[in-house]
C-alpha cells in the first residue's frame, strides 16, 4: 500500500497541475512537485492509499493505454514520489 | 513536463509568460502594514498613525483570507508578504498560519529585526516561508541607528539570518545604498560574503507619493554621482530605447499586482495611481484595475524631450517623484540630464 503525505494541495495553473507543499510539510520539501494530467489522477488516489495494480487500473480505465504501458507507468510514478520524499 | 519534477527556471518562465499575455495574477504583494519599526530614512512606504487614518482603514485579518481565498482562485501562486515590516502587524501569525494552509509559495520581505526564536517557532508551526528576502541597511549596529533608527538592528538581522539557514529556509539579501550608509557599502559585501548568501545592492531610491516623509532628495546617490565607475559601454547600455507605451518594460504588467493595507488594487508599490478599492470580487478588480492602467500615457514633456534616451522613468517612478504617473518632476528630469551629460562627456574622452 502506498500512500502519499499528508500537507499538500493540488493546484492548476494554467495547464499545469503541481502538488505545493503546506504547513509543516515546506520545512521537509521545498518548492513544488510537477504533475501531469494522469498524475493527479494518481495522486488523488494514493491520497488515502492505493496498492499498484489500483493504480494501473486507474490508468487503463482513464487512458486508451496498454496494461503493461499503464504498469510501467505507475512503477515510474511512484519511484518519482519517493525521490522526492512524498510518500510515507 | 515530466511528472514528480520540481519545477525550476524555465516552468517559472514559461508560466509567467502565459500569466503575462492571459492576464493571470501570478503574483500578488500583501502590504499588510504601513507601519514599520524601523524608520529608514528612505523609506517611501512608512507612515505614521495620523498620516494612515487620513488614508484609509487597515485591512482586518479576515478581509486579508477573503482576498487570499479569491487571489488562489485567480490563479495567484507567489505571495509575498510585505509592509512597512509585516511582522509587525498585530494579527501577522494569525493571517499566516491561514495563508500557509492555502497553497501558496510564500515569500517575506522584512528587515528581520523581528525574527528571533519564537518567530521560528511559529515558523516551524505553521509553515516555513518559501523565501525571505531581507534588507541590509550598514554592516553595523551604528549604522542601522542613523539609517533606521535602530539601536540594534544589524545585531537582529544577522541572527535572523543564521536562524532562518539553520532551519533550510532559502534566504535573499538586498541594501539600499544612501548617503548615510554608503560607508559600509564594503562591509554590506563582506558580511554577506560571511554568511554564505549573494548580495544585491540599489541606489535606486524614490520620494513617496504616498505620503511618507523620507529623505529621498537629500540621501539618494545618482548613477551620475559615479563618473569614474560607469564606463561608457555600461551608459550605451542604459539607454532607453523610443517606447510606444509606458509600460513598455515593465515586467510587472498583466501579472503581478499588490494589494496595499487600505484594500487598494495597484500594479506596483509605487504606482499608487490608478488604483481600484477592493470591491469583494478579486479577479474582477485586477481587471478594472488593467483596464484603468491601459489608459496611462507618457507625460507629453518626455516626448520631445532631449534627455529622454537616459531617463529611468515608468509610471511607478513618475508617480512617486511627482504624485501622478503622467507628470514629471523637473528635479527628477535633470538626473536624466546629468547622465547624458556624463555620457557625453566620456564619448569625447575616448575621441581624444
Amino acid at each position: 500500500m502506498y500512500k502519499i503525505k499528508d500537507g499538500f494541495i493540488v493546484r492548476k495553473i494554467g495547464n499545469q497541475f503541481m502538488a505545493v507543499p503546506v504547513g509543516g510539510r515546506t520545512s521537509e520539501i521545498h518548492g513544488i512537485i510537477a504533475l501531469s494530467e494522469s498524475g493527479v489522477l494518481l495522486w488523488s488516489a494514493l491520497e488515502n492509499g492505493a496498492e499498484e495494480q489500483a493504480l494501473a487500473d486507474i490508468l487503463t480505465e482513464n487512458y486508451d493505454v496498454e496494461r503493461s504501458v499503464a504498469e510501467k507507468d505507475v512503477k515510474a510514478f511512484l519511484d518519482g514520489l519517493q525521490k522526492q520524499g512524498v510518500l510515507q | 513536463m515530466i511528472d514528480c519534477q520540481r519545477f525550476g527556471d524555465d516552468f517559472f518562465d514559461a508560466i509567467s509568460g502565459w500569466a503575462r499575455v492571459n492576464k493571470i495574477p501570478l503574483n500578488t504583494t500583501f502590504e499588510l502594514t504601513p507601519f514599520c519599526n524601523f524608520s529608514c530614512v528612505m523609506c517611501y512606504i512608512r507612515l505614521n498613525k495620523e498620516t494612515a487614518k487620513k488614508q484609509g482603514e487597515m485591512l482586518t485579518a479576515e478581509q486579508w483570507l477573503q482576498i487570499a481565498r479569491q487571489a488562489k482562485d485567480a490563479g495567484t501562486l507567489h505571495l509575498t508578504l510585505t509592509g512597512g515590516e509585516p511582522l509587525a502587524h498585530p494579527d501577522f501569525w494569525e493571517i499566516y498560519a491561514e495563508l500557509n494552509k492555502m497553497g501558496f509559495l510564500i515569500y517575506l520581505l522584512s528587515n528581520g529585526s523581528l525574527i528571533d526564536e519564537q518567530a521560528m517557532d511559529k515558523f516551524r508551526l505553521y509553515g516555513m516561508p518559501h523565501m525571505v528576502k531581507l534588507t541590509v541597511y550598514g554592516a553595523s549596529d551604528e549604522t542601522y541607528q542613523r539609517v533606521c533608527g535602530s539601536a540594534d538592528g544589524f545585531t537582529r538581522v544577522s541572527r535572523a539570518i543564521d536562524l532562518l539557514k539553520a532551519a533550510g529556509v532559502p534566504v535573499k539579501l538586498t541594501s539600499t545604498i544612501v548617503k548615510e550608509n554608503a560607508c559600509d557599502l564594503q562591509q554590506i559585501y563582506a558580511f554577506a560574503r560571511e554568511k554564505g548568501l549573494s548580495m544585491q545592492h540599489t541606489i535606486s531610491v524614490h520620494k513617496s507619493s504616498r505620503g511618507s516623509l523620507n529623505t529621498a532628495e537629500t540621501s539618494r546617490f545618482e548613477f551620475a554621482d559615479f563618473p569614474e565607475e560607469i564606463t561608457l559601454e555600461a551608459l550605451e547600455k542604459s539607454k532607453f530605447p523610443n517606447q510606444q507605451s509606458p509600460f513598455a518594460w515593465c515586467a510587472s504588467r498583466g501579472k503581478n499586482l499588490v494589494v496595499t493595507w487600505h484594500g487598494h488594487f495597484q500594479l506596483c508599490t509605487m504606482l499608487s495611481e490608478p488604483y481600484v478599492q477592493y470591491s469583494g470580487d478579486f479577479l474582477s478588480d485586477f481587471h478594472k484595475l488593467d483596464n484603468l492602467l491601459d489608459e496611462i500615457k507618457s507625460p507629453e514633456e518626455c516626448q520631445g524631450c532631449e534627455w529622454k534616451e537616459f531617463c529611468q522613468r515608468c509610471p511607478g517612478i513618475l508617480c512617486s517623484e511627482s504624485g501622478h504617473p503622467e507628470k514629471t518632476d523637473k528635479a527628477f528630469c535633470l538626473m536624466a540630464k546629468r547622465l547624458q551629460d556624463l555620457y557625453i562627456r566620456k564619448k569625447e574622452e575616448t575621441q581624444l
